[in-house]
């Protein structure tokens, strides 16, 4: 799982080039967003956030569900390649929904004229998301034996991915109760280069999210193999300790002819 | 050499474990149960959402002096000679129209940026029927019936629409009135 050459590296030649499609693609974005797309005629500037919230929530719904998937899997196979998976992939959701938030709650002032609405559905089932993910780390972190800890997880897991259909819907659903827009995407309201920005914004958002995925689901993989020999480090020392006791033993019985 | 009592001490010991903070677990369940109470607080006080403009106008009766947002899209742009300072106070006054039904509002305050034509404003504040705070002001393209909106606070519903025929796509969805019908 590890690069082979180096064990203290997690990266290979996949997650190099990924590096380097995000190297050259992320100016090529910026380069888009600010200067070769127009302005919204009403929205002006802040137009601008489009292409990197949206790319963002797109993708904090995908690390979330691979989260449920991998727990749904953890719990029906009882791997621990699942459950890397399903910690590694809530860790990056976490940040890109925080990242939805800070960047909705930036374009939101200039757009809605608020920073944030308490009723407004997506703006708190999103904030309710954020706080499952982060219920699911801290439980992670909570001392138990690796398979229990891995267990409570993956259904805390699997609530937190039954939140991503409601926060998603929640602009169809509850349409008057949000100041949110619907999909502009799906309902075709976007065109020429803004269009195309948007999905370079989508396609560098998905190399991001890969990249980070397989580097942390690297280390997680790691974490779990130095713990796996750390309790067999301590039964082989013990079995050494009790080894060598015995000889001890014997050596005293024959030399001082002590009898126990 | 140990001595006999020592040689052999096969009594369990306490393995040295990686201690996590002993705050963790409690943060846990901090952060699960703020989840749940502001799910539950949001879904029990959220049973008011926006009422658009045409069952404002059916309903107005029965709210009386009760608060709500009215949900509609402003019929023209916002014009100086619709600001009006009166005993104070500003005053902005416009129109909004929701499935082809105006609404008269009177805005204590300048509208935010990006208010203008055809883009849909959520407005906070009640229905009042009587004269206005400039008493000899008629609404251009508004309903003029007597009844108008209080509001102290404008919020802005932008659409999903980024394309440049916005105005001419309120005109076909009935947000507003079509430009040969004005």
């Amino acid at each position: 799982m590890q690069n082979v050459r180096n064990p203290n590296l997690t990266s290979s030649k996949g997650t190099r080039f990924m590096g380097f499609l995000l190297l050259v693609g992320v100016p090529t974005l910026v380069l888009f967003a600010f200067f070769l797309t127009p302005e919204d005629d009403n929205m002006e500037d802040a137009v601008r956030l489009l292409y990197i919230h949206v790319p963002m929530a797109i993708f904090a719904y995908v690390a979330v569900i691979t989260t449920g998937i991998g727990s749904i899997f953890y719990l029906w196979k009882k791997s621990r390649w699942w459950d890397t998976v399903a910690h590694a992939s809530a860790e990056i959701g976490l940040i890109f929904c925080g990242l939805v938030l800070v960047t909705g709650s930036i374009w939101g002032r200039p757009t809605w004229n608020t920073w944030w609405e308490w009723g407004d559905v997506r703006l708190v089932t999103t904030l309710v998301l954020f706080l499952m993910l982060l219920g699911y780390l801290a439980l992670r972190q909570v001392p138990a034996n690796p398979d229990l800890r891995a267990k409570r997880a993956s259904v805390v897991g699997i609530i937190v991915a039954i939140n991503i259909p409601i926060v998603n819907r929640s602009v169809e659903w509850w349409e008057n109760s949000t100041l949110h827009q619907q999909s502009s995407l799906t309902d075709g309201k976007l065109e020429d280069l803004t269009l195309f920005t948007l999905f370079l914004g989508l396609i560098l958002a998905g190399v991001c999210y890969l990249w980070l995925m397989t580097h942390r689901f690297r280390v997680g993989w790691l974490q779990t193999e130095i713990e796996n020999e750390g309790a067999i480090g301590v039964l082989q020392e013990r079995i050494a300790e009790g080894t060598a006791s015995s000889t001890e033993t014997i050596i005293k019985e024959d030399g001082e002819g002590e009898v126990r | 050499m140990p001595d006999d009592n020592q040689a052999m001490d096969l009594s369990p010991r306490r393995q040295e474990s990686k201690k996590s903070p002993q705050w963790l677990p409690a943060l846990t369940v901090i952060v699960i149960a703020g989840a749940v109470i502001i799910l539950v607080w949001f879904l029990v006080t959220n049973s008011q959402s926006f009422l658009p403009a045409d069952e404002a106008v059916e309903s107005r009766l029965e709210m009386g002096e009760r608060r709500f947002q009215l949900l509609g899209s402003p019929v023209t742009n916002v014009d100086d000679d619709q600001t009006f300072i009166i005993d104070g106070n500003e005053y902005t006054f416009f129109s909004v129209s929701f499935d082809g039904i105006l609404v008269d509002v009177v805005s204590q305050g300048t509208p935010p940026d990006l208010f203008d034509e055809g883009i849909p404003v959520v407005l906070e504040g009640k229905w009042v029927q009587g004269p206005l705070p400039n008493p000899l002001y008629v609404f251009e393209n508004g309903a003029n019936d007597g009844w108008w909106f209080a509001t102290n606070r404008i919020l802005v519903k932008h659409d999903n629409d980024y394309r440049e025929d916005r105005i001419g796509d309120a005109e076909e969805r009935g947000q507003l009135p079509k430009a040969s019908e004005s």
